[in-house]
Formats: C-alpha cells, sequence, structure tokens
C-alpha cells in the first residue's frame, strides 16, 4: 500500500512544478487513481475479501460499498484529462473518439449516480428502521426498485474503466508523443498487475491455507502494479538530473 | 537586440534581450510554461511598435486565455494572428508549403517595420513531416529572419520527439534556451538553461524561475 502511496507523493510532487491546468490535471489524476488503489487494497484482508468480516454489517457495508464506487472517479478524471492532453499534443488538435462532445454527458452520468446513491445510502441509514435495513442487507439501496439499484450500480462501476479501456487504447495509437506514451504504457502495465492480482486473489482464496502460491502471487503482483503506478507518474514530465548530459 | 520581455532574463542575455537577426528555440516539457516566454516576447514587441507574427496551431482564443492566465493581456493591441481559428490567416500544419509561403508573403509585407515572430508550431510539424523537411523549412524560415533583420523566437516540446530530432534541431538555432524539470532526491526543480546564444559567452550555470502575475523572475540557481 505504501508503493501506490509513494506513486501518489510523485504525482503530486510533478503537479507542484507545473504551469498549465492541463497537465497539473493529469499529474492529479495518476496520484488519485495511486492512492484510491491503495485504499481499495487497505481494505483487502488477504483473505481475498475486499470488505473484511468485521465491516461486512449494515450500514458500514454499504458506506464502503459506495466508497469503493467513489474510487472509480478518479480513473475518470485521469482519462479525461489525458485524453485532453492527446488531443492539446495533437498536431491537428483532433479528439479521441469524440471525447469533447460525450465527456460532459459521461461524468453527468457518474455524478448523479454517485450522489444519488450518495444522498440514498444517508437517507436509509437516517430513517429505514434497522428491521427492513437488516431483510435487505445484501442490496446496495435497500428498498429502492432493482432497476435503480442496477444502474446506481452499474454506472460507476462500468463507465471509469470501460472509458479508460476503449479511448485510452486508441489514444495510445494514435498519439506520438513519447512521453505519453510511456506515461501511458506504464498505467497499462499497472492496471494489468493490478486486475490479475485481483483475480489470483479470488481465485487462489480457497486454497490459501495450504500454499505459499497464495502470498507470493499476491504480493507480487500488487507491488508490480504498484511499482508500474509510479513509473507512469514519474513518466507524466520528462525529468533529468543534474548529473547526466542532457 | 530585441527585449524578450523578462528583465531578469534579458539581463541573463547579455542585458538587452534576444540578438538581433537571430532564432531562438525554447525547449521545454509540456507544462512548464514555456508558452509565457513566447507572450512576454510578443508583448514587449508590441509595446515597442514591433511587428509581431504569431504563428500557432490553436485558435486564437486558446492562446490568449493561456496568456491570460500568465497575467498577460494582449487585449489592446494583437499580434498577426497565422492560427488555426480566428487568425488574420489560418495555420494548416499538415500543409506546410502554404504555411511556408503565407509566413514568408506577411514578412515581405512588413519588411519596413521591426519584426518579431514567434513559432509555436514546430512540434505538431515534426510529428506530420520527416524531420529532413522540418530542417529544410525552418533553413528557409532563418535566412527570412536575416533577410528582414527580424528574431524569431521557435517552441519545441521536450520528451515529445526522438532525442536526435531534438538535438538536430538545436544545432539550427542560433540560441537555445531549455526549461526542464531536475531531480534531486525527492525533490523536483523547474530549472532554466541558456545552451546557446549568439554573441553571447556560454553560460553553463542553471536558473530558477517563478511566475507571478507581474511577470517571470529568473535567479541563479546553485546545485549543491
Amino acid at each position: 500500500m505504501l508503493a501506490y502511496v509513494y506513486a501518489t507523493f510523485w504525482a503530486l510532487n510533478i503537479r507542484r512544478n507545473l504551469k498549465v491546468r492541463l497537465y497539473r490535471h493529469q499529474a492529479l489524476g495518476i496520484g488519485l487513481v495511486a492512492i484510491c488503489v491503495a485504499y481499495f487494497t487497505f481494505f483487502n484482508d488477504g483473505g481475498g475479501n475486499y470488505l473484511p468480516a468485521a465491516l461486512s454489517e449494515y450500514p458500514l457495508d454499504n458506506i464502503l460499498f459506495l466508497s469503493f464506487l467513489a474510487c472509480l472517479v478518479p480513473l475518470l478524471y485521469w482519462t479525461d484529462s489525458l485524453l485532453l492532453a492527446v488531443r492539446d499534443s495533437d498536431p491537428l488538435q483532433r479528439d479521441v473518439l469524440g471525447w469533447g462532445r460525450i465527456r460532459v454527458s459521461l461524468w453527468g452520468a457518474v455524478a448523479a449516480c454517485l450522489v444519488g446513491g450518495g444522498a440514498y445510502t444517508i437517507y436509509e441509514v437516517i430513517f429505514l428502521s434497522q428491521q427492513t435495513a437488516q431483510a435487505g442487507n445484501s442490496v446496495y439501496l435497500v428498498g429502492a426498485p432493482d432497476i435503480i439499484n442496477a444502474i446506481a450500480i452499474i454506472v460507476p462501476l462500468v463507465v471509469p474503466p470501460a472509458t479508460a479501456v476503449i479511448f485510452l487504447s486508441v489514444a495510445v495509437r494514435r498519439t506520438k508523443d513519447l512521453t505519453l506514451r510511456r506515461h501511458l504504457k506504464w498505467f497499462g502495465i499497472g492496471a494489468a498487475f493490478f486486475g490479475l492480482g485481483a483475480l489470483v486473489d479470488v481465485i487462489l482464496t480457497p486454497v490459501q491455507g495450504s500454499s505459499y502460491l497464495y502470498p507470493i502471487s499476491f504480493l507480487v503482483l500488487f507491488v508490480g502494479s504498484a511499482y508500474s503506478f509510479y513509473r507512469s507518474a514519474r513518466a507524466t514530465i520528462p525529468m533529468y538530473s543534474f548529473t547526466e548530459r542532457a | 537586440m530585441a527585449s524578450s520581455g523578462v528583465p531578469s532574463l534579458d539581463k541573463l542575455l547579455g542585458g538587452e534581450g534576444y540578438p538581433d537577426k537571430s532564432a531562438v528555440l525554447v525547449v521545454g516539457a509540456p507544462g512548464l510554461g514555456k508558452e509565457a516566454l513566447a507572450y512576454w516576447f510578443t508583448q514587449s514587441g508590441l509595446g515597442q511598435g514591433d511587428f509581431c507574427l504569431y504563428v500557432t496551431k490553436r485558435s486564437t482564443q486558446e492562446v490568449l486565455k493561456d496568456a491570460k492566465a500568465f497575467g498577460l493581456d494582449f487585449a489592446t493591441r494583437v499580434p498577426f494572428w497565422i492560427a488555426r481559428e480566428g487568425g488574420e490567416m489560418r495555420s494548416d500544419v499538415s500543409d506546410l508549403a502554404s504555411l511556408s509561403f503565407n509566413i514568408k508573403e506577411v514578412l515581405k509585407k512588413n519588411a519596413n517595420r521591426r519584426i518579431r515572430i514567434v513559432v509555436d508550431v514546430i512540434s505538431a510539424l515534426l510529428m506530420l513531416n520527416p524531420p529532413e523537411t522540418i530542417y529544410q523549412f525552418l533553413s528557409g524560415l532563418f535566412e527570412d529572419v536575416k533577410r528582414y533583420d527580424a528574431v524569431l523566437l521557435g517552441m519545441v516540446e521536450d520528451g515529445m520527439h526522438l532525442p536526435q530530432s531534438l538535438t538536430a534541431m538545436q544545432e539550427l538555432f542560433d540560441g537555445v534556451v531549455e526549461l526542464r524539470l531536475y531531480e534531486e532526491g525527492l525533490r523536483l526543480t523547474p530549472l532554466m538553461r541558456i545552451r546557446k546564444m549568439l554573441g553571447v559567452q556560454p553560460q553553463p550555470g542553471y536558473y530558477s524561475f517563478a511566475f507571478s502575475q507581474s511577470g517571470l523572475e529568473v535567479q541563479s540557481f546553485v546545485v549543491k
């Protein structure tokens, strides 16, 4: 987890030295993504469970789930700033798949779901009887129609990662900016390591008691992911040391 | 000499600014504020009644907004724009021949005035054309700079192109100013270096720079 925090430190360190808002957003974005991954891994109890038993009681579970959903917002923020930076560096100032036109709608949808979900969570914690809440313990927005529950979960859960995968895979192919490419490449490696780590975590959980495989693979993949995010943060802008002849 | 618009930088350059009949390249990573040097250079020229030509791949509105963020306002006196939108002429970086022709025509028409040129399309041109084509384009432009007694300030993005393209580009120009982020342990410092300047003694030192609403402050920086 500290490795992710270190990546955030570098991102914010770079951001402090940038003068142009667009690139400051980009640096802040990668920093926030790394800190959110750190937050996410903090709640992992080392048993493949991202919602430990101690915190799985109502209403803490719903509040934590909402915070996990909110953790995906920085991914959209970083994707947004990066796509604007890609447009800025493009010689013909082209948008990636019309990002300039749809970004406001996507932001609106994600914000509405999170703010709505948050407001409803506060409402249910204050006003719903404990009995009703216990009965719907496995539901995010207790008492709300299924369709609302589905939208409130799916939109913030799917839009940021899907946007990142679809738009950035086009952006990385289109951009000729070597620094942006390096930044994206390291982020992609970090995300792949993290995804693989989460997958291994789930698959190996049942056999963890009798195997060294679980802690080793868990550590390797998550440390690999943290290192890649750190490299991505540092690749936001070229940096030089006083000794090298640049 | 043409003032850079930044007194502390002028002092570094021998007291009065960029040398006459010279082409100076500003190399810097995106976001470090190298465009600000172009804004102050232009504003200083407009203040002195020089003819200022600003060539950019962006729209004039975007440039003006960016300049405003650095505390510069071109509301009363504006340069002659060759820009993507909103300028007197349209800059089409995919059509190098017409861009070159337009610049030549503008310079010819204003040959009787002191001329300052800002070229903020070099990175864009390098992305769309082979480096040799851009070196040729710039060489032609530099001939006009000498002919019309002008001063040109070009900007190129650091880290965006292959290092060999950037090195070759720096060889072409009479002066090179670098804005880079230097790392010392956990500390990052944006520093300026004058790599070379026509008629000025080579200065190997580093200079820290800080932006404020009143301008840019450049100070000597001691490496520990």
